[in-house]
């Protein structure tokens, strides 16, 4: 597992409580939050959720690829969709960083 | 964390110059198969690799030939691609530590040089023998950015490097074919590129497309050629969306005067693509009103409810997430409990704007996972597992939701009213008074069917001081005093005539009290409601 891939990863989990085996590359964002909060509120409060959860992240609230991620990439019509196409988007926020004995600071 | 995989560039290097693979002319599902391949472009030298089907210790490397895509018969009748292995011109070696998303695997292939641009086959050496291709070449495709940009920002995506970099200026050419015009038309956008990530390239357009049309764009600097077409036609949007719901309704009768009703309610900035946000708190103002002519049992109100929202979700674990990168795979999940806390100024009046209650609203709105067990929330966990099943799942369409919440309004009716009685000129004095109630309920959604369902309003509505609400009748004019303990109960049964849920035929029933003019009401109103 390297370093975005591992906060990617972890953000997932507190954002819905969804644990790496329960969802695919292919899965859907908005999937994962309707299905978890049980509520079809993905857009606009699962969007905002997520947004805010990977700017709490160390490695990518230092990445300015995710920092300059918008409300409407991660929406219905936008370009981020998707686990997978989230990830190829962050891959290379903090690729070369070490992981820090303690983990992310955002950690609970 | 490390996986087993190591470097593969051994393994490569030691390929022949010059080979001919077979063509995948059957794919199966489960299968093994390199589903993308493009060069990072923001690090040229590097090439991101998707194989799905895999685990990660099974690719043993990849490689790459260039090919004319020609195919020819052999002598044993087996149809091939000619190729030219120019895997160690290229390739370096495969990173170690590929990112795995359940079924998926995503490989960083580093590059001795970039690729030039032409059509590649890139093949994945498995361990089961397996050799899964797949043709990168130099297309450009286009998309909008989203719904609330997507006239003049733009993504491009390409497997071969754009060069491309932050505030380099490119020109983009959009051509349309007139009906009778000789040769097409062309405009020219000057567009700045906004940032370049692995997977793709913001370009911010100097003016905006047309909108609810195709455009077909072509880059002219550098001469990439055409990059594909962004639709910006418009998107239907569903009920949770919904901007403006009305339900109307009129009731005439021989020698009666017509009744006519309307009630609804315009949220503006209620659709998630025009959220507003201020900080962590949502700005979503909202006028509901439900009002009526001559005769009519409505409520007779227009309300504007607090504006202000936070929804925060609390998960309840044995355990909190730990430090640790390799206990990720062993956290319980669980759903989150939901909490929504509404509040800000509301204001309530009549339909002629005399009497005016200025209050203060504190609402929470709770989210229980066992409560929630609504249709969409059904497959959305179905496709969470499984997306692949996204064009095949129909169902459920029955479901249920129960939303129970907390009220708390304070404030005063801070006008002096008068209330006339026109035909007998009877007039009453409905002083100002502090306001203050106190709400508990419950509302539900019930789906039987995608074309039917039930949703409910129950609550209990407690006043802390006496309200007065100066209404007229056919001979007088009185006072509607309240206070104690009132249940209003609201079930409205809708039946769908779209896919869309745009228009659908509605019934509800209302019995009990409810603000701001807490008249009885025991009615039951059918009509048309529209939502968009």
């Amino acid at each position: 597992m390297n370093t975005p891939e591992y906060h990617l990863k972890h953000v997932l989990l507190t954002w819905c409580g969804l644990q790496p085996n329960e969802y695919d590359g292919d899965t859907v964002l908005a999937d994962m939050w309707n299905g978890q909060t049980g509520r079809n509120d993905y857009d606009p409060v699962g969007i905002k959720k997520l947004l805010d959860w990977l700017k709490a992240d160390y490695i990518f609230g230092a990445c300015q690829t995710a920092l300059q991620i918008q409300d409407q990439d991660l929406g219905a019509n936008g370009t981020l969709t998707t686990v997978l196409k989230l990830y190829l988007h962050l891959q290379n926020c903090g690729k070369n960083a070490q992981f820090r004995p303690t983990g992310p600071s955002t950690l609970k | 964390m490390k996986t087993a995989l190591s470097f593969k560039c051994a393994i490569l290097l030691g390929s022949a110059a010059c080979a001919c693979w077979p063509v995948l002319l059957v794919a199966q599902a489960d299968k093994p198969s390199i589903t993308s391949a493009s060069i990072q472009q923001d690090h040229p030298l590097q090439m991101t690799v998707t194989v799905k089907n895999v685990k990660p210790q099974d690719v043993r490397g990849f490689m790459l030939f260039t090919s004319s895509g020609k195919l020819q018969l052999d002598a044993q009748k087996v149809l091939r691609l000619d190729a030219a292995d120019v895997t160690s011109t290229f390739i370096q070696c495969t990173e170690p530590d590929p990112a795995t998303f359940g079924k998926t695997v995503v490989y960083v292939v580093d590059l001795k040089q970039t690729l030039q641009q032409t059509s590649y086959v890139l093949v994945a050496v498995l361990a089961s023998g397996d050799s899964p291709t797949v043709t990168i070449g130099p297309s450009i495709t286009v998309e909008k950015r989203g719904d609330a940009t997507g006239r003049y920002e733009i993504i491009l995506k390409s497997a071969m490097p754009l060069g491309l970099t932050d505030g380099k200026k490119i020109t983009l050419s959009r051509s349309e074919q007139v009906a009778g015009a000789s040769a097409p038309r062309s405009e020219a956008y000057i567009g700045t590129v906004t940032a370049v990530a692995p997977d793709s390239v913001s370009v911010r357009l100097d003016h905006k497309l047309p909108a609810g049309q195709k455009s077909t764009l072509s880059i002219t600097d550098p001469a990439l050629g055409p990059i594909g077409t962004v639709d910006l036609a418009g998107v239907p949007q569903n009920e949770s969306d919904a901007f403006i719901l009305v339900k109307t309704n009129a009731v005439a009768a021989v020698h009666q005067a017509p009744v006519f009703t309307l009630s609804g309610s315009v949220a503006p900035w209620h659709p998630g693509v025009k959220a507003v946000w201020l900080g962590s708190t949502r700005f979503d103002p909202s006028v509901v009103f439900d009002v009526g002519l001559r005769s009519t049992k409505s409520q007779n109100s227009i309300t504007v409810p607090a504006p202000f929202s936070i929804t925060e979700y609390y998960r309840f674990t044995a355990e909190e997430p730990s430090t640790d990168p390799k206990s990720i795979q062993d956290l319980h999940s669980s759903r989150p409990v939901g909490f929504t806390f509404t509040f800000g100024p509301r204001y309530e009046t009549d339909r002629t704007f005399q009497r005016v209650n200025l209050l203060g609203e504190l609402r929470g709105d709770f989210y229980f996972p066992g409560l929630l067990h609504g249709a969409t929330a059904v497959k959305a966990r179905t496709l969470t597992s499984s997306p692949q099943l996204k064009s095949l799942l129909i169902g459920p369409t029955h479901g249920y939701e129960f939303v129970p919440y907390i009220e708390l309004d304070g404030g005063g009716h801070v006008r002096t009213e008068t209330v006339t009685n026109t035909k007998t000129k009877g007039t009453e004095m409905v002083p100002q008074y502090p306001i203050g109630r106190f709400n508990v309920g419950m509302t539900a959604k019930v789906d039987f069917t995608a074309w039917f369902h039930v949703s409910l309003d129950a609550s209990l509505v407690d006043f802390f001081q006496e309200e007065q609400i100066g209404y007229t009748t056919r001979s007088d004019v009185a006072i509607r005093k309240l206070r104690g303990i009132h249940p209003h109960f609201k079930p409205d049964f809708t039946v769908n005539l779209d896919k869309a849920r745009h228009w659908a035929i509605d019934v509800t029933w209302e019995n009990g009290r409810s603000a701001p003019n807490f008249e009885y009401l025991n009615t039951v109103n059918s009509g048309i409601k529209v939502i968009y």
